[in-house]
């Protein structure tokens, strides 16, 4: 419960019920009678954080046990942070209200880069110490995971330990451990090499780096038994993983206010940009009697009127008919309506379509991701203009009457050309609108389109790949917005210099943790925020650190260059990424994980899409 | 179709959740009671509700109400308030359901009870300055309106009120012009009395009935 210094500052504050707690299904434990308090924390504010399927996951699973009490933590918003430090209130979790040095653990999830800053602005916060060295007993251990976790030598010095790969299980084994060497008397030291040994547990402090002269990384070297390799960790069955049957209801409103259900993990199509179609392999689906379960009970214990099933790939899902018709046997009754994120455009059937129209009509969004048929099959996102035609035709027979389509500029072996291509796909759905005989008359066609910067990534095929500048990406969207000639269609763009510091961070190194440091002491918080993210203050900072930030974003690797994430696996051969690479360069696909395996390593899992048999095969 | 009025309290944790977020919350908290709600049958059908007379945020209710309609007329309405509560966040409670009396455009008066405290000075002396503001000639103030901020002055509206000390803090009691034509915010006398003394003040501040033009409670 928050104290009452706290609730007199509420008053000052915009939005005061992202500070209070309180809110239906909200775990309240006797701090007394648990052995593990674990603050989980969420580098954004109370809206975003409190969206995010993976931290209602773990946060359910953490307080099923009885030893453990799992409390929440958000980033304050300004007004929030000056009224707390002009009443000397530290940054407290929701549940109890004590503050981040009365826990065990504090853990991070690692969602975006750009939240880096909001990480060190939140252990301030809560009086804990920032670096890893300066926290030296058996308490307050600073953990991390989520998909920025693949990387994590740009928090190397900030973070005890890191979680690789899916929590659930590894968690629970370093809580246990944690018990264990604190009945034990053990020291912090002790506890961490311990954790190194479990499979999934990267200790950064146990390793030592050198670098040439030319920059790049010279070796990488374990100490005191740590692996040299740091293997992810994979649920190998979806359908018997906890899942929690209630989500903490928040009583404000939310970015995503929805029951979500999971239907799989990972992602058959191996697009070549997408960091998330590496990490998570292999597809591992869930059956469509416990997804019908969970989301029912779900819907029954938070009231919510929607369903979202979340997935990489929506229609990728094998059963997504049976699991369709499962669902609307009930939530048509009960007025729940179901929505289908990450459709791809050649999965869009009348049959899906009309299911997700039993109850209520959303927008629609397609993401093609280039605009010609060869960066398309640069980026292997094996989407034909044809299919998006089709699709588009349907959507709009169905009375839709507003698309949207998401890009990406700055990809491989782009040319003005393939950008010039997005404006004339717009166009294309645009006059498909006005061939669709059965389309709402009298009704006008609003066609958006959006692009980003592309930011190579880890684990991606174009790990190696330099970032295009700043300057190049901004001559493209101009390009793009000059090649638009119908009002029909919107334009709007993700501004590159956010894109470009992401770079630099996704794939940076320990040389990084100084220019966070520095970003913190000049006070950078929120940098995902377009309110707060500043450039030329990104670009003072390191300059002062003597850091070069094309080095990292802007610089073509060679194939043979030791990366900064080498000595994490997530069972992705380099060889396999290697050739994707070249491929890609040869504007060649790869065919999906249900039509060919192209033995990317994840097989060694035996699970999954891996081991089903293939239609073409029987 | 039966209309009902359900009352309930919100107060601790909950006073912080807005107007418009208690429409949320007590929608899925509706839904998840199964309580036979009518939807609204346009465009996207939801559950009807409506609140008599909004509560600042901030502000605790000690007898705040919101209309519903029911599809089933032979739902016992009685079982509403336990089934609601199950459903509802720390702070709010519902402990009445009945049919509606009155029209909710009949409300016209508020009781409020708001305490405040300052820093550096006892409840007496917030008491004195307190006073000293009530008793001026004409007690203005700025209010924010749909049009723009303009002056008000107060002082026609303060008939009848109470002032008193319950330790640190000062408690100033009053009955206030509530409704949809004139409605007069008792934080709007705090603002006055900041701006006059230049103190910072924290405050709690309650709704403690809702009255029709007679004085009679809202029903």
């Amino acid at each position: 419960m928050i104290s009452r210094e706290v609730e007199k500052i509420l008053l000052n504050v915009q939005k005061p019920g992202r500070y209070t707690g309180g809110e239906l299904n909200s775990v309240v434990k006797d701090k007394n009678k648990v052995d593990i308090r674990f603050a989980f924390c969420f580098p954004d504010v109370y809206e975003v954080g409190m969206s995010h399927l993976g931290m209602k996951i773990l946060y359910g699973q953490f307080n099923e046990r009885e030893d453990i009490w799992c409390e929440r933590v958000f980033a304050p918003w300004t007004d929030m942070e000056e009224q707390m430090r002009k009443n000397n209130i530290p940054l407290y979790a929701l549940e109890s209200g004590d503050s981040l040095d009365k826990f065990d653990f504090i853990g991070f999830t690692l969602q975006y880069e750009l939240s880096f800053t909001n990480i060190l602005y939140m252990l301030e916060l809560g009086n804990i110490p920032l670096l890893s060295k300066d926290r030296t007993d058996l308490f307050n251990i600073v953990v991390a995971g989520g998909p920025c976790a693949c990387n994590p030598e740009p928090l190397a010095d900030f973070i005890d330990l890191f979680f690789i790969g899916e929590g659930e299980e590894v968690d629970l084994e370093v809580m246990d451990l944690y018990k264990q060497c604190r009945a034990n008397s053990e020291t912090k030291q002790q506890f961490l090499e311990k954790a190194a040994q479990i499979q999934g547990v990267y200790v950064p402090a146990l390793y030592d780096v050198e670098y040439n002269d030319d920059g790049t990384i010279k070796a990488f070297t374990p100490k005191n038994n740590a692996p040299a390799v740091i293997k992810k960790r994979i649920i190998t069955d979806l359908d018997n993983l906890y899942y929690p049957e209630s989500f903490v209801v928040p009583s404000i409103e939310i970015v995503h206010d929805r029951a979500m259900a999971e239907i799989f993990r990972g992602c058959i199509r191996g697009c070549r940009f997408c960091q998330a179609g590496f990490l998570y392999r292999p597809v591992r689906e869930k059956s469509p009697e416990v997804i019908d379960r969970q989301c029912h009970l779900l819907c029954n214990n938070t009231g919510y009127d929607e369903v979202s099933l979340s997935s990489l790939s929506s229609s990728d899902y094998t059963k997504i008919g049976e699991l369709l018709n499962n669902l609307t046997k009930w939530s048509k009754d009960e007025n729940v309506s179901i929505s289908l994120p990450s459709l791809r455009v050649d999965g869009f059937s009348d049959e899906i379509l009309s299911k997700l129209k039993t109850v209520r009509k959303s927008g629609l969004t397609f993401a093609p991701e280039a605009g010609t048929q060869r960066l398309r099959d640069v980026i292997n996102k094996n989407v034909t203009e044809e299919e998006l035609m089709d699709t588009c035709s349907t959507a709009f027979n169905g009375g839709w009457t507003t698309v949207k389509l998401y890009f990406m500029i700055g990809l491989p072996t782009e040319t003005l050309d393939d950008v010039a291509g997005i404006a004339q796909l717009g166009q294309k759905v645009v006059n498909a609108y006005y061939n669709a005989e059965n389309r709402q008359k009298g009704k006008s066609v609003r066609v958006t389109l959006s692009t980003a910067s592309f930011v190579p990534k880890p684990f991606t095929p174009f790990q190696w790949f330099a970032q295009d500048t700043m300057e190049s990406l901004k001559q493209k969207q101009m390009h793009l917005k000059d090649s638009i000639t119908t009002k029909k269609i919107n334009y709007n763009y993700h501004d590159s210099s956010t894109s470009f510091v992401e770079a630099v961070f996704a794939r940076g190194d320990r040389r990084l943790c100084k220019a966070l440091l520095k970003a913190h002491e000049k006070g950078m918080i929120f940098d995902g925020w377009g309110d707060f993210f500043s450039l030329d203050k990104w670009l003072e900072v390191f300059d002062e650190c003597g850091i070069d930030p094309a080095f990292y974003a802007n610089r073509q690797r060679e194939f043979d260059e030791l990366l900064p994430w080498d000595h994490i696996d997530y069972g992705i051969k380099k060889s396999f990424l290697i050739e994707e690479c070249k491929k890609a360069y040869e504007n060649k696909t790869t065919p999906n994980c249900r039509q060919k395996c192209s033995n990317c390593g994840a097989a060694q899992w035996k699970r999954g899409v891996c081991f089903e048999k293939r239609e073409n095969m029987v | 179709m039966k209309s009902v009025r359900i009352w309930f309290k919100k107060e601790g944790l909950s006073r912080f959740i807005s107007h418009l977020d208690l429409n949320k919350v007590m929608t899925l908290a509706i839904n998840r009671s199964r309580i036979p709600i009518w939807h609204t049958e346009g465009f996207n059908p939801h559950p009807f509700l409506t609140f008599a007379l909004p509560l600042s945020l901030g502000f605790s209710g000690e007898c705040e109400t919101m209309d519903i309609k029911l599809e089933d007329d032979s739902f016992d309405i009685s079982q509403i308030p336990d089934s609601l509560n199950k459903s509802l966040p720390d702070g709010i409670r519902a402990y009445k359901a009945a049919e509606p009396v009155m029209k909710p455009a009949k409300i016209a008066l508020a009781s409020y009870k708001l305490k405040v405290g300052c820093d550096g000075q006892s409840g007496e002396e917030i008491c004195d300055d307190f006073h000293s503001l009530l008793n001026s000639e004409s007690i203005i103030t700025q209010k924010k309106t749909k049009k723009g901020i303009k002056d008000i002055d107060l002082k026609p509206y303060l008939s009848d009120y109470s002032l008193g000390i319950e330790g640190n803090e000062a408690v100033f009691s009053a009955t206030m012009p509530a409704g949809s034509t004139v409605n007069i915010n008792p934080i709007l006398y705090l603002n006055a009395l900041k701006e006059r003394t230049g103190r910072e003040y924290y405050y709690s501040a309650a709704r403690t009935r809702i009255m029709d033009e007679n004085g009679d409670c809202f029903e």
